[in-house]
């Protein structure tokens, strides 16, 4: 019988937690982090060269009655932010530490609510055709490839969720790329089926790992915000 | 992207291998279908057969091919416009037991994927069973030989 994403669901809540406290993934290791925290320095030395305006007791009560003081402590305190937003940009995209601190289970829930939110579209964007079937086959492979779930050609056709006739033209292109590969049936070796390729499920969890990470700092920042 | 290779077929090479396709891989011949509706009902099949592996090639006229499976239009009766339906059958006699066991002799249109899938599974299977019993006697064969 063919086992969908949605058969799974079950199968998800059971074993997720289990799952959940697995160790991550072989990664690569952390990468070293010498380069930031010298940068860090760099703007902490920039923050201490800020030298008060004279006439002012401290640092927090400035004396803005100098034009030229004023413009000068913006322009510096300006480029200090430039440089933070930089280097933070920087620290969400390093996808190996993002994936080394997230677990597969979690990178995988990630993967499978995108495939879900994919199809609540239809439900509530009536009548638009977004398409982008080659995700939706990518996002489905990834989970069948982590409950060691075996994928038809027609399972996946339905996955695709277009016509089927264009769904077997990006399945037999993404195979002929090697973003998918042929498997043989754990139970009849005789008979295929199709996998995602070894590179591109770690490709598939480091970006759920860096979306994870990324989605955290967003609402950490409207949290910040509304507070 | 596209499924097809070049121009209306689905051929990636001009030659016609003798039995199997260049890499060993289970043959599908196209007869006659260019330019016709068939070829465009084809499509799938063609695609899923690419997918699973299969090595497809149109066969020149008047050659039987010696492939695991072929394709060619219906005739059509007089008068009668082309819809595009398939014939398929092997010229395996045990193969052709497949193709007759899941009644896709001639093809339905639209063409079920999962049948489709399910035929050219059990060829590609007894295919290479059948490979691997003729490989297993010619080894007997040799070893034999050689001690003798």
């Amino acid at each position: 019988m063919m086992r969908t994403i949605a058969d799974d669901t079950d199968d998800l809540a059971a074993a997720g937690d289990a799952r959940r406290r697995a160790p991550p993934l072989g990664f690569d290791a952390a990468p070293d982090h010498g380069a930031d925290v010298a940068a860090f320095g760099q703007l902490a030395a920039g923050l201490a060269a800020v030298t008060p305006p004279a006439g002012t007791r401290d640092f927090g009560t400035p004396d803005f009655g100098n034009p030229d003081q004023a413009a000068s402590i913006a322009r510096q305190v300006a480029d200090m932010a430039q440089g933070l937003a930089a280097l933070a940009d920087r620290l969400v995209g390093e996808g190996t530490v993002n994936a080394a601190q997230t677990a597969e289970a979690d990178c995988i829930a990630f993967l499978e609510a995108q495939f879900r939110i994919r199809r609540l579209r239809a439900r509530h964007l009536v009548g638009l055709s977004l398409g982008e079937p080659a995700w939706d086959i990518l996002l489905d492979l990834a989970v069948a490839h982590f409950w060691r779930r075996e994928t038809s050609v027609t399972s996946l056709c339905i996955a695709a969720d277009v016509p089927s006739t264009t769904a077997l033209r990006w399945i037999n292109s993404m195979t002929r790329e090697g973003l998918i590969v042929r498997r043989p049936c754990l139970r009849d070796g005789r008979r295929s089926f199709l996998a995602i390729a070894p590179d591109t499920y770690h490709a598939m969890l480091a970006l759920a790992a860096d979306a994870l990470r990324a989605a955290d700092k967003v609402r950490q920042r409207y949290q910040r915000s509304a507070a | 992207m596209s499924g097809r290779t070049q121009g209306a077929g689905w051929t990636t090479g001009t030659g016609w291998p003798r039995g199997r396709g260049a890499t060993g891989a289970p043959l599908l011949a196209l007869h006659g279908l260019a330019g016709t509706a068939a070829e465009t009902a084809a499509e799938p099949l063609v695609l899923i057969a690419q997918i699973l592996g299969w090595q497809v090639r149109a066969a020149p006229p008047g050659v039987t091919a010696a492939a695991q499976l072929c394709l060619a239009p219906l005739p059509l009766a007089p008068g009668e416009q082309d819809r595009g339906t398939l014939l398929a059958w092997s010229p395996d006699s045990n193969l052709n037991e497949h193709v007759s066991r899941l009644n896709v002799s001639v093809l339905d249109q639209p063409i079920c994927i999962h049948r489709v899938e399910q035929l050219l599974q059990a060829l590609a299977q007894q295919r290479q069973a059948a490979r691997g019993a003729g490989a297993a006697a010619a080894g007997c064969g040799c070893e034999h030989g050689a001690k003798g």
